[in-house]
């Protein structure tokens, strides 16, 4: 292929300016605060800062507040990591097998995706609301549960679990399918001649064969929950009844902007970006190494 | 060893009919090809045989039992396709004994039938490894391994070879025809290769369209061809066509071509006077003669070497033919050289020119009668 070369060196930088200018600006800058602010102690009203090494993180990680977040961020992301993949995935075995994934099926499942976490939250939280939706009025119905996410911990987990998986469920929807469209129609019907009925066929054939998906969504369904999911959760339940679905995010921000504890804040956001650096480099590593298995 | 019966049966897919009402019985133990051009429904029907494709109409009988409402695992039927279909993310093994494993049968009896199945199909030393690292006829095999282990009553058997190299098809065909001998089990084989169905069937069902147009064993629908599909479609090189009428000589018939050229043919059956008929001849019928006395004759535009024999192409007064002629019998021959051809009587072959049909000589019978005057 022939090599473009560029008459100068103004062009090229010119190009990626504005790139740059955006990145430093509301990244790196940022970022260079945030790690500025996580070794000093400085005023809410700013003035003076002073450093104090480590002991922004030895405050953070010796608070039993902070332990409580990892845990409802752990509970928070795996329940909404697995029922985003498990509808993503129930939907799209359906629509492998009835449909062949007509375009209409396909854009009605991705708009979801496409709807703001904070409409989403509102979405869940008319919904789901205990006084006025019809989720509590069914569910009190029904089965005679007093269903209130302002009371109840556990109904509160469940608000937002439903919410961030509801706007995740689309984007799994279309990854599983086009996983599904990837497996040669053969080897499934070769399991059904070798005596295998459909559950055993998802299991056996289907389910190993889409792994190197699973792996792939399995991972960016952890980071969605783990950092784009603030939306949802302050519209939605506000991090409480308590601190009951306070997430380290929400964390992030409650102490930050209603506590105005910088410092903690910006401690806590830094073990939080190095936790996504960290995602990232294991995703990138372990998915070009993944399997593919060819035919 | 079981009979597969298909009475009747339809497959549309929507509005469009594919399959039209196809009647056939496949005898217990028979090696049965379906040969036809691509889109002719073969894959279909075999589909519906394993259960693959639901039945629009008719019934498909497998051993005394109608299996038109039945899962393909309860028909007790193995399927080998043709992109072999294996189960990537297994090893041979496991891919051998998964449905065994399905079966439920002890852990032992699963790794000796694996073994057994592996050892006939030489696979031993492959057993551990995943489809991906083997060959081609590798690959093949342990699709045959897959189908052969379960012991089924009726193996089917979707252009199984068509991804193989020329040598490797030649092997595999002679190799899955011993098998069979050995195994014993119904099996379906269908392939668009008329080579292929040729030289494997006990016997032959050629389809077209979605219909059967002969079933017979391989030696008389080549002899005998009910069509003139049948006649077009088996036999390589493709048979000669020539437009001709029929004229009536006492209880004897001939062929006046175009040019006024006659063809003896032998008495046939059923044919009326100046009826209009498509005249079939094999290239390898066709001997050079010189010119006085030919039948037909033509100037030479192209000649192919085989090596055992030559095709030669002529252009005549009624057409382009192809005559196979064995080395031995080819004159030092160049281009634009007029030779004559001739054609013994009981090698040509009519069919009327609207339906299509064989307008068929009685020999077939009286040399049967004959036989048995001889035998008795
Ligand atoms: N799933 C399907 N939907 C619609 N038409 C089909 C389908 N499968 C096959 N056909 C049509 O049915 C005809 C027969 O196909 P097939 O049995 O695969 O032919 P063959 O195996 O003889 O090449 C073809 O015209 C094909 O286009
Ligand atoms: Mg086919």
């Amino acid at each position: 292929m022939r090599r473009v070369t560029f008459d100068g060196h103004w062009l090229p930088y010119l190009l990626l300016f504005p790139q740059l200018l955006i990145l430093v600006w509301f990244f790196f800058w940022p970022a260079g605060q945030a790690l500025y602010q996580a070794f000093t102690l400085s005023s809410p009203f700013g003035g003076y800062a002073e450093w104090v090494g480590f002991e922004n993180f030895v405050d953070m990680v010796t608070q039993p507040e902070y332990h409580k977040a990892i845990r409802v961020t752990v509970v928070f992301s795996l329940a909404t990591t697995a029922l985003s993949l498990g509808l993503g995935l129930l939907f799209a075995l359906f629509a492998d097998r009835v449909l062949r994934a007509t375009d209409f099926y396909r854009t009605l499942l991705i708009w979801p995706y496409a709807v703001a976490p904070a409409i989403a939250g509102a979405l869940w939280s008319f919904t789901l609301d205990p006084h006025s939706g019809v989720v509590a009025f069914a569910l009190k119905q029904l089965f005679n549960w007093g269903w209130n996410p302002e009371l109840s911990s556990f109904d509160a987990m469940v608000l937002v679990v439903f919410a961030a998986a509801w706007k995740q469920v689309a984007y799994n929807f279309v990854f599983f399918l086009a996983g599904l469209q990837s497996i040669p129609r053969a080897v499934i019907e070769s399991a059904a001649m070798d005596g295998a009925g459909p559950l055993r066929r998802v299991r056996d054939i289907i389910l190993p064969l889409l792994s190197p998906t699973t792996f792939f969504l399995v991972v960016l369904n952890i980071v969605y929950a783990f950092f784009d999911t603030f939306g949802i959760i302050h519209v939605t339940t506000g991090g409480g009844p308590g601190d009951a679905t306070t997430i380290l995010v929400y964390k992030v921000f409650q102490d930050g902007f209603i506590g105005l504890d910088l410092s903690a804040s910006a401690a806590q956001s830094i073990i939080l970006m190095i936790v996504v650096m960290g995602l990232t480099i294991f995703q990138f590593r372990f998915l070009e190494r993944r399997v593919h298995y060819a035919d | 060893m079981a009979t597969i019966e298909l009475r009747q049966v339809r497959k549309s897919y929507g509005e469009t009919q594919v399959v039209h009402g196809l009647d056939a019985r496949f005898e217990p133990g028979e090696f049965v090809v379906i040969v036809g051009p691509s889109g002719c429904g073969k894959s279909t029907l075999l589909r519906m045989i394993a259960g693959l494709e639901s039945i629009t109409g008719g019934e498909i009988d497998i051993a005394g039992t109608v299996v038109n409402e039945l899962a393909p695992r309860q028909r007790d039927v193995a399927m080998v396709f043709q992109n072999y279909a294996l189960y990537p993310h297994m090893t041979v093994f496991d891919n051998m004994a998964y449905s065994l494993k399905l079966a439920k049968l002890p852990k032992p009896e699963i790794k000796e039938r694996v073994g057994n199945t592996a050892e006939i199909l030489g696979l031993t030393e492959m057993l551990t490894r995943r489809p991906s690292q083997l060959s081609g006829g590798q690959r093949q095999r342990v699709a045959m391994g897959r189908a052969i282990v379960r012991e089924p009553k009726v193996f089917l058997f979707d252009e199984p070879l068509s991804n193989l190299d020329a040598t490797l098809r030649v092997q595999m065909r002679v190799e899955i025809k011993q098998l069979h001998r050995e195994l014993g089990a119904t099996s379906v084989f269908v392939t668009h290769d008329q080579v292929e169905a040729m030289t494997m069937a006990d016997r032959l069902v050629v389809m077209n369209g979605g219909l059967v147009e002969q079933v017979g064993r391989p030696v008389d629908v080549y002899n005998r061809p009910a069509t003139r599909f049948v006649a077009s479609f088996i036999g390589s090189p493709a048979m000669n066509f020539l437009h001709g009428t029929l004229s009536e000589h006492g209880d004897s018939h001939a062929v006046i071509l175009k040019d006024g050229t006659v063809i003896n043919t032998g008495p046939l059956e059923g044919a009326r006077d100046a009826e209009k008929v498509t005249l079939g001849l094999r290239p390898e019928h066709l001997r050079p003669v010189p010119l006085t006395g030919a039948h037909l004759a033509g100037s030479i535009v192209l000649i192919e070497e085989l090596g055992a024999s030559r095709l030669v192409h002529l252009d005549t007064a009624n057409g382009r033919l192809v005559s196979n002629v064995a080395v031995e019998d080819a004159g030092d021959w160049q281009m634009g050289d007029d030779i004559g051809l001739a054609i013994a009587p009981k090698h040509t072959h009519l069919f009327d020119r609207v339906s299509g049909f064989r307008l068929d000589r009685p020999e077939v019978q009286e040399t049967a009668t004959e036989e048995s005057i001889a035998a008795a």
